[in-house]
């Protein structure tokens, strides 16, 4: 171990015995400590919320859509497009018929009308795909209703209905018919349950229907209005679409990832990130300021052992070591006990998620979830800064004199 | 006996409240290996620069300064540092040790500086504590010291990288009589076991009078007492 690193560790490992200058080490230590705590401790936040939403979005929903389209062009008994459920990255297809229109529930004063997607599925298949069959309150046992289809309620939207389970709601769109004007259809559908998924938006906006029924109350024939899939890994995303793409007629069926259908919400998560990152950068300058302030004061009180130090043969590179290292080692101890601060927050706040206004944010809680990146990253950024905030106190150590640091007490005279 | 340190003809000066004070003024000496030479003089009568400047703590104004034929006013600042470190032993009026550290580790701290194994360093300093009567209190740090002790201690720190010249600015200069003359009995019996040469500064007439050989700073210039 050089001299330098020796000196460093050893003023380090006797802070709490030197008095004013430990209390000042220690200080500057918990400045970066509190500074990296904190970036940690956000940043899990919003990489926590990220990765929660993209989760809920792949899970709850199909991760790339292959849409007709022509109504009900999707056939499923030719077995034409049995090939897309084994391509390269699709883990598994499952069949659906999509419709916007109006549900209500009540009369008269009671009527209460929701905009919403009327979505029909296949139970069998479904679940190779998405989680919503097994998302459902009471747990999902078919779609037979007491007299009729039965539909399932996104959970936030049968609140807004106002509706319980046995009661029925109406769905009424507009449909066209070859060669006919636009039509309003109308539809009664019981209530089986609700659908939790997490999502608020998609709990707000979906109801979901057996694949016959949607068939018939849509005029889809025998076929459907697509395929959804799920992804091996939700980054396969743009390769299958890429596939996908290459293979199906542009002017019969249109491909859509998850990326393509919610770009806005992680466009406003990386621009969330952005700014966060830059605002909460200030806080490990900060914390570099403060080690910059905390090492100029400790080379001052030093300044006669700098003295003593270039008295007895040490050469200014060792003297500026010493000091480059005590500052470095002081702002690595900051970083690890930050990390430890951070990661016990963190721990604290995955066990008790906060809760989030879901209508605002998409998702009713806010996870936590941190990943040697973003540890590796923070770390790193607040050990450089704190090695370039040593530059102003290793100049001041460069220009102490071993005369002037040494005649404090009268020990080297004219 | 060779010619260990030579300085001709040095001149320093320095500027206070708009008033230049020559405080050196054409000052000659030499000295030989393992020589004993005390410079006596008032109090600001310009010994600690002197010593300073043969020390290479300090530059000269004027003059030519060489130690063991090698001139030392030419040497880069490096250089100066490694001479410092390889042939000198500082002894201060105040002992300037590092408080945090025990008497074992400020005996070291030069041989450290030098690149010396830890084990070894303490071995030597353990060696030089006890000569100089501390062998039981080298884990002691300065604070739990007397004034007498940790001047013995900065007596030790001079001589651990066995170096060929010790300079001491007014080594009994903050101890009691008697305290004083212990000190100044081990560091001379020392540097004459080492083979040192030690040149002092000093005001104390009889601190000089141990020296072999006596100058005299008045007025910015030596002269033989």
């Amino acid at each position: 171990m050089s001299f330098s690193l020796w000196l460093a560790l050893q003023h380090l490992a006797r802070a709490r015995r030197s008095g004013f200058l430990g209390r000042v080490s220690i200080l500057a230590a918990c400045g970066v400590a509190v500074g990296v705590a904190t970036l940690l401790t956000v940043f899990a936040f919003v990489q926590g919320f990220q990765t929660e939403v993209l989760a809920l979005l792949t899970d709850m929903n199909p991760g790339v859509f292959v849409t007709a389209t022509e109504r009900g062009a999707l056939d499923l008994e030719s077995g034409g497009l049995d090939w897309i459920a084994a391509a390269p990255g699709v883990a598994g297809a499952s069949p659906f018929i999509q419709q916007k229109g109006v549900l209500t529930s009540g009369e008269g004063s009671a009527l209460r009308l929701r905009g919403i997607i009327l979505r029909g599925v296949d139970p069998v298949r479904e679940p190779a795909v998405t989680r919503v069959l097994a998302a459902c309150d009471p747990p999902f046992a078919g779609f037979a209703g007491p007299e009729g289809p039965g539909v399932l309620l996104g959970a936030a939207l049968a609140e807004e209905l106002g509706v319980l389970p046995g009661e029925t709601v109406t769905f009424t769109t507009l449909l066209e018919a070859k060669g006919t004007e636009r039509r309003a259809s109308h539809s009664r559908f019981f209530v089986l349950g609700t659908v939790r998924t997490g999502l608020y938006e998609f709990d707000r906006r979906f109801a979901y229907i057996e694949l016959g029924a949607a068939r018939r109350a849509f005029r889809a024939g025998q076929g459907g209005d697509g395929l959804g899939l799920r992804l091996a890994s939700v980054e396969a995303a743009p390769a299958v679409v890429a596939l996908l793409r290459g293979r199906l007629s542009p002017t019969a069926w249109q491909v859509a990832s998850w990326q393509d259908l919610n770009g806005e919400i992680f466009r406003w998560i990386r621009t969330m990130r952005s700014v966060l990152f830059l605002a909460l950068s200030l806080i490990i300058l900060v914390a570099g300021f403060n080690i910059a302030g905390s090492m100029t004061i400790i080379v001052t009180e030093r300044s006669r052992e700098i003295g003593l130090l270039l008295a007895l043969g040490a050469s200014r590179a060792t003297v500026l070591a010493v000091y480059l290292l005590e500052g470095w080692l002081l702002g690595l101890v900051g970083v690890l006990a930050g990390g430890l601060l951070g990661a016990g927050l963190i721990a604290w706040f995955s066990a008790h998620p906060l809760p989030l206004p879901g209508e605002v944010y998409f998702i009713d809680h806010l996870p936590a979830r941190l990943t040697p990146a973003l540890v590796l990253s923070i770390a790193g950024a607040a050990v450089l800064v704190a090695f370039f905030a040593l530059v102003l106190p290793g100049l001041e150590a460069l220009r102490r004199r071993p005369l002037d640091s040494l005649q404090g007490e009268g020990g080297i005279r004219a | 006996m060779p010619e260990l340190l030579r300085a001709e003809g040095l001149a320093r000066s320095f500027v206070t409240a708009h008033r230049r004070v020559e405080v050196l003024r054409d000052c000659s000496l030499s000295l030989a290996a393992g020589e004993t030479l005390a410079i006596q003089g008032t109090s600001g009568s310009g010994k600690s620069t002197l010593l300073h400047i043969l020390g290479t703590l300090d530059r000269p104004d004027a003059g030519r300064l060489s130690f063991a034929g090698r001139d030392l006013l030419s040497a880069s600042a490096r250089a100066a540092s490694d001479f410092r470190r390889r042939e000198l032993g500082f002894i201060f009026q105040f002992h300037h040790l590092l408080p945090e550290f025990s008497a074992l580790e400020n005996v070291a701290l030069p041989a450290l500086i030098g690149g010396a194994r830890r084990a070894a360093a303490s071995a030597r300093a353990s060696e030089l504590l006890a000569q100089v009567g501390l062998g039981a209190r080298s884990e002691h740090r300065p604070g739990e010291l007397s004034g007498g002790e940790q001047q013995r201690v900065a007596v030790a720190r001079a001589l651990i990288a066995r170096p060929r010249l010790v300079l001491a600015d007014e080594p009994t200069g903050n101890l009691d009589a008697g305290t004083g003359l212990e000190v100044a009995t081990l560091l001379f019996a020392l540097c004459a076991e080492a083979g040192a040469g030690l040149l002092l500064v000093t005001h104390d007439q009889a601190l000089a009078l141990r020296a072999a050989r006596r100058l005299r700073l008045a007025d910015g210039r030596l002269s033989p007492d």
